[in-house]
Formats: C-alpha cells, sequence, structure tokens
C-alpha cells in the first residue's frame, strides 16, 4: 500500500502547508490504496467491488457525484470487511481530521488483514476423523 | 457607534445595461453576474493547493459563479492565452475607473490585467496593471466608453484559473464623520398607504483628499450607524459648494421610482406580490409579507409613475412599505401586537404629543371596469387599445361617538382604481380604523435598532404610556445615533 498522510495537523491548515489542502495526489493515493486492499480482499474470498478514480489532475473540478462515488467505495470497503474509523458523510467542507481519518481507515484495515492472515488454518493441519460423523 | 456614509462612485445604470461577452468562461459560469454583487464561496477544486481543508470548501453544485477561466495559468501563473471578458453598453459611460474583484474567499487574484476602454470601434484608452489584492481599483478616467475589454493575464499563484467575481465601472468610498457634516436622514412611511412618503439623506461631505467628486443622479449612498444599515439612498441633487465641499441631496428606492413612468392597464385577479416586483424591477428587490403572497387587485392603474402605481396597490392591499435597513423595498403588514419597548434610559427631555380632529366619516369610491363601450352617459376610457366602462360606487364608514358639536370632518378617497366592489368594504373599514388613531407622539431617542414601521411602547413626558406604530424617523448622523421619531399611537 502507498504510504498514508494521516498526520494532518490544525497548524497544518492555519499556517497552509502542502498537508492543510486537499490535493489530487491525495484522493489518486486514496483510491489506488483502496484498490489495492479491495484486491487483497477479493483475494481471501470478500465480497467488495470498488471502482476508484485514481487519475485525478489538477484542471479537473471533482463533482457532487464523483466525491459520492469516492465515499461509496470507501464505504463499501469497511461494510465487507471490518473498520471503526468513522467515514464524513460527505465531501463537502472536509476537515484535516476527515482527512485523517479517510486514510486512517485504510490503515486500519490494512492492519487488520494483516493480522487475520496469520491466524488462517493452513492445508494439512487439519485431520480427518477426529470425531465428526461423516453420514 | 462610528457612523458611515459609502459613496458608489458607479455609473449609473451600467450594470444593468451591460452585456457580458466571453468565450473564455467554464461551462457552470454565468458572466452575466459580474456587473452585479456576487459572492462566490470556496468551491473544491483540484487546482494545487486550493482545497484548504478548514471544512469551508464546498462541492461545485449550482452556485452562483461569475467568472473562472477554461484556462488554467502555468507554472509562473501566466496565461499562454489571456482569458477575455468584453463587456458591451448600450449608452456611453464616463468613470472614474473601474474595480475589479477577484476571489476574496480564495485569496486568488490576476497579478496582470490590462483594460481597453472603446466608443463603438475606437480605442479610447488602454491600461496595463499589476494587481497586489483580490480587490483592485483601476483609477483612470475614460469619458463617453461603450466597451471595455478586460484581459486577464497572469495569476497570483501558479495552475490557477482566472476567478473574476464583480466588475464595477466606478469605485466605492467610504467616508467617516471627520469627512461629512449635518447629514439627516428622514425615514417615512404611511401605515395604509394613503401616502408613500419618500425618505431622504441631505449631507455636506467636506472632503479631506484633492480627488474632484462628479455625484451623478441614482448613484447610491449607504448609510450605517456602527454595522448597522440605516438606509440605501440615490443621489437626486448635488452641489458644490467650495473646493472640497459638496452640499449632495438624496432619496430613497421610492424617489428612484418616482422618476419612471408606468403604463396604464387594467388588472383581473392578478396577483399583488407580483405586480409590486413587476413595478419596482429591474432596479430594485421587493421582499414581500408572506401574508400578501396570495392576495390579487383588480382594477385600473392608470398612466402614473411607478411610484404611483406602488402605491396603488400597497394601498388596496392594505400594505405598508419601507426602505430602511435594506437595499430595497420591504411590504408589510404593520404589526399591531407584541411591542418592542424604548425604556425611558433612550427617551431625551421633551417630547409633544399631536391630536387630529375627530372624523365624522369615511367615504371610499369603489371602480370597475368592464370591456366595451356602454350606453350614452356612460364614462368610457380607453386603456391599451381597448375601452371600458368605468362605474364607481361609495361605500361610507360613519363614526357612531359623532356628536352634534363636533365638526364634519370626512375623509374621502376617491382616486385608488384598484378598490373594487370585492374589496371597498374592507379598504373603507381600514381607512376608518387607521383615521381614528388621532395622537402622534413626538420624542427624541438614542436608536437601539428601532425603524419606520415597528410597533413599540413608550412614555411621554408626563408619564403616561403609549403604544403605536413608528412612522418617521429623523436622524442626525453622528458618532452617537439620536432620532427624532413619531409614534402614530394606537387607540383613539
Amino acid at each position: 500500500m502507498i504510504e498514508v498522510i494521516i498526520d494532518r495537523t490544525e497548524a497544518d491548515v492555519l499556517n497552509r502547508t502542502p498537508k492543510g489542502f486537499y490535493n489530487a495526489t491525495d484522493l489518486n493515493r486514496v483510491g489506488q490504496n483502496l484498490q489495492y486492499l479491495a484486491d487483497v480482499l477479493r483475494g481471501y474470498g470478500y465480497n467488495v467491488f470498488v471502482n476508484p478514480k485514481t487519475d485525478w489532475t489538477i484542471t479537473d473540478t471533482p463533482s457532487a457525484s464523483d466525491m459520492e462515488r469516492y465515499l461509496l467505495d470507501l464505504n463499501a470497503l469497511k461494510t465487507a470487511f471490518y473498520g471503526t474509523t468513522p467515514l464524513p458523510d460527505s465531501m463537502n467542507g472536509l476537515t484535516y481530521e476527515d482527512a485523517n481519518n479517510i486514510e486512517r481507515l485504510l490503515l486500519e484495515i490494512e492492519r487488520n488483514i494483516s493480522n487475520m492472515i496469520p491466524a488462517f488454518r493452513h492445508s494439512g493441519t487439519f485431520c480427518s476423523g477426529q470425531g465428526g460423523l461423516i453420514l | 457607534m462610528r457612523a458611515k456614509l459609502i459613496y458608489k462612485d458607479i455609473a449609473p445604470g451600467a450594470d444593468v445595461d451591460a452585456s457580458v461577452i466571453t468565450s473564455d468562461a467554464q461551462s457552470f459560469c454565468s458572466p452575466a453576474l459580474l456587473p452585479f454583487d456576487t459572492s462566490v464561496p470556496p468551491i473544491i477544486t483540484l487546482e494545487p493547493n486550493m482545497w484548504l481543508l478548514d471544512g469551508s470548501f464546498k462541492l461545485l453544485r449550482n452556485q452562483d459563479i461569475p467568472f473562472w477561466s477554461k484556462q488554467m495559468s502555468d507554472e509562473n501563473g501566466v496565461f499562454s492565452t489571456p482569458p477575455v471578458i468584453e463587456i458591451e453598453f448600450d449608452e456611453q459611460y464616463t468613470t472614474f475607473g473601474i474595480y475589479l474583484r477577484f476571489s476574496p474567499e480564495t485569496g486568488d487574484y490576476c497579478t496582470s490585467v490590462t483594460i481597453k476602454w472603446y466608443q463603438d470601434a475606437t480605442l479610447l484608452d488602454s491600461k496595463n496593471l499589476t494587481p497586489t489584492s483580490v480587490s483592485y481599483f483601476c483609477a483612470n478616467k475614460v469619458t463617453a466608453f461603450n466597451k471595455v475589454v478586460i484581459f486577464l493575464n497572469a495569476t497570483n499563484r501558479p495552475h490557477r484559473y482566472a476567478r473574476v467575481e464583480n466588475i464595477i465601472f466606478g469605485i466605492i468610498r467610504e467616508f467617516g464623520a471627520d469627512e461629512f457634516r449635518s447629514v439627516t436622514i428622514l425615514q417615512e412611511l404611511d401605515l395604509i398607504s394613503s401616502e408613500l412618503p419618500i425618505s431622504t439623506l441631505n449631507w455636506l461631505l467636506v472632503s479631506k483628499s484633492d480627488i474632484e467628486y462628479i455625484f451623478q443622479l441614482k448613484q447610491p449612498v449607504e448609510a450605517y450607524s456602527g454595522s448597522n444599515l440605516i438606509g440605501v439612498f440615490y443621489i437626486s441633487e448635488a452641489k458644490r459648494t467650495g473646493p472640497n465641499t459638496y452640499e449632495i441631496t438624496c432619496e430613497d428606492a421610492l424617489g428612484v421610482l418616482d422618476g419612471y413612468f408606468f403604463p396604464a392597464a387594467i388588472y383581473s385577479e392578478y396577483n399583488a406580490a407580483q405586480l409590486l416586483q413587476d413595478i419596482a424591477s429591474p432596479d430594485f428587490d421587493v421582499e414581500i409579507d408572506s401574508v400578501f403572497e396570495d392576495v390579487t387587485v383588480t382594477g385600473l392603474i392608470p398612466d402614473c409613475t411607478k411610484r404611483e402605481a406602488f402605491q396603488q396597490v400597497l394601498f388596496a392591499i392594505g400594505a405598508a412599505c419601507t426602505t430602511a435597513g435594506r437595499a430595497g423595498i420591504k411590504v408589510f403588514a404593520p404589526p399591531a401586537e407584541n411591542p418592542a419597548e424604548i425604556p425611558d434610559c433612550r427617551i431625551y427631555v421633551g417630547g409633544s404629543m399631536e391630536t387630529e380632529p375627530i372624523v365624522t366619516a369615511v367615504r371610499v369610491t369603489a371602480h370597475t371596469y368592464t370591456p366595451g363601450t356602454g350606453s350614452a352617459g356612460d364614462e368610457v376610457i380607453e386603456v391599451g387599445g381597448q375601452k371600458y366602462v368605468h362605474k364607481t360606487f361609495v361605500v361610507t364608514v360613519t363614526n357612531p361617538n359623532v356628536t352634534a358639536t363636533d365638526k364634519q370632518n370626512v375623509i374621502t378617497v376617491e382616486t385608488a382604481t384598484l378598490v373594487n366592489p370585492n374589496n371597498a368594504n374592507e379598504v373603507a373599514q381600514r381607512v376608518y380604523d387607521y383615521f381614528m388613531r388621532r395622537h402622534t407622539l413626538n420624542e427624541r431617542i438614542v436608536v437601539n435598532g428601532e425603524q419606520p414601521g415597528d410597533y413599540v411602547i413608550t412614555s411621554t413626558p408626563w408619564d403616561t404610556i403609549v403604544e403605536g406604530n413608528i412612522i418617521s424617523m429623523l436622524t442626525i448622523l453622528s458618532n452617537t445615533t439620536a432620532s427624532d421619531i413619531r409614534i402614530k399611537a394606537k387607540g383613539d
């Protein structure tokens, strides 16, 4: 997964540092990470289908439906797997905390997937006929 | 509170006369809004470092956006082909310059602008400008132009669309108490619109700058006490009385409407709110109390001024109007309950009470207009090429408390031609009720947001209590705002 940004602060906004803004690069990074995690989860049998846009450019002006789609995809990932980080209801009035949460969710899901993998039972670790009834 | 006058030294009528032509605006923009005061909120785009995460940016929906260029500036903020805005006028105008407002909400502006003034095809003047903020005034007196072409050459930040919210042909000047003298504001209204008084602002400017002012008719002047807008007035007369001294007389929106002709028309159950809007447009917005939303009018408005036409409608529906505290006109039903108190601590010593003679009766003439030529002896009028038979009858409301010693005093209303058989009784009763309010209290108060029309309760100098509507405020504007008010008292 591409390294996320989850440490935006109020000072970034007040001082107008690059992290205080949401740019095309942020949307693309989130889109790519979202697609990556959806692919990983599908590989483990999860029914998650997303279609994030990952080619935003500086000349684009995101429409309301574009940004609705963006949040729907994030919510689809969260619902299909598991995550506790809250997502904004809308991209209208987005704050630095909302932007952090979007990527914090992706990081949380990635970590949960990582924690899940060692718990899998691998082939050959089960023995047949150990007390179960086979009709 | 700090008092101030804001003088919009603009070419009157240039905004509504302007035709904005550009092929360089984005599809969601409305360049026709450029001459008007439109504020654009922060809108989400992906221009580098535009979408600030402070919660203020909104998605593009249907906001009014006058102008964003299609093209984006390069890494140096320069446009390879500058966006062009062309503004044409039917009339010729003279101004001291052009004021540009770019994008105050985002801090974006153009750092290089070229303006060319034309009279038809003749280039009158050209200026290359280097604005340094989101609002910029290009001081350049040009006489009798009817076309302006504006080239937006560069932006203050790289990779930006050029944004322009407002183009004003002239400049906005603010005068504080150190520059104006004897500012007198008279704001009046009539509770039943039996008259439609014009409110006035008279002031003397003793300018501290060497600028020579050319005060033009109908240029707006806003009067403020602190941040409270007292009213917007329009220059009706200006006289220079010294090197830096000017005497200026202004009237409110109703005074402006009095200068426009309104052609005669017959109305049949026409929506009154719509008719008021029709009369005031395109110069003024009318805010109409919801109680009048579905009220209709029937009858004639004869050839008259727009102000007189406005009055005909107001009188017929029982509405009052005011221009106090706003740029447009507010139409409302005068309140008669829940009075606001004017406490003794805000009332100056003195004051007086006027009492009108007893009205013995009110006679209101109702009118009908039936298409056709009628028969011999009928009064026939022609409106818009159509002949109508005009008939009248009189509704009388008599004062039952008149005594033998009371002098006859009959109020007659004959020329209210939107009074018809359906509303005549109601109108007559309203007029009668109004004239039963015989007492008018005059006193001077320290103003705390009071406006003409307000329903107030206050005390007289002899400690009786009076409840009624403010019908007049005479304000001498200074850093302490006091007004001589007149209150039409409730009850007889």
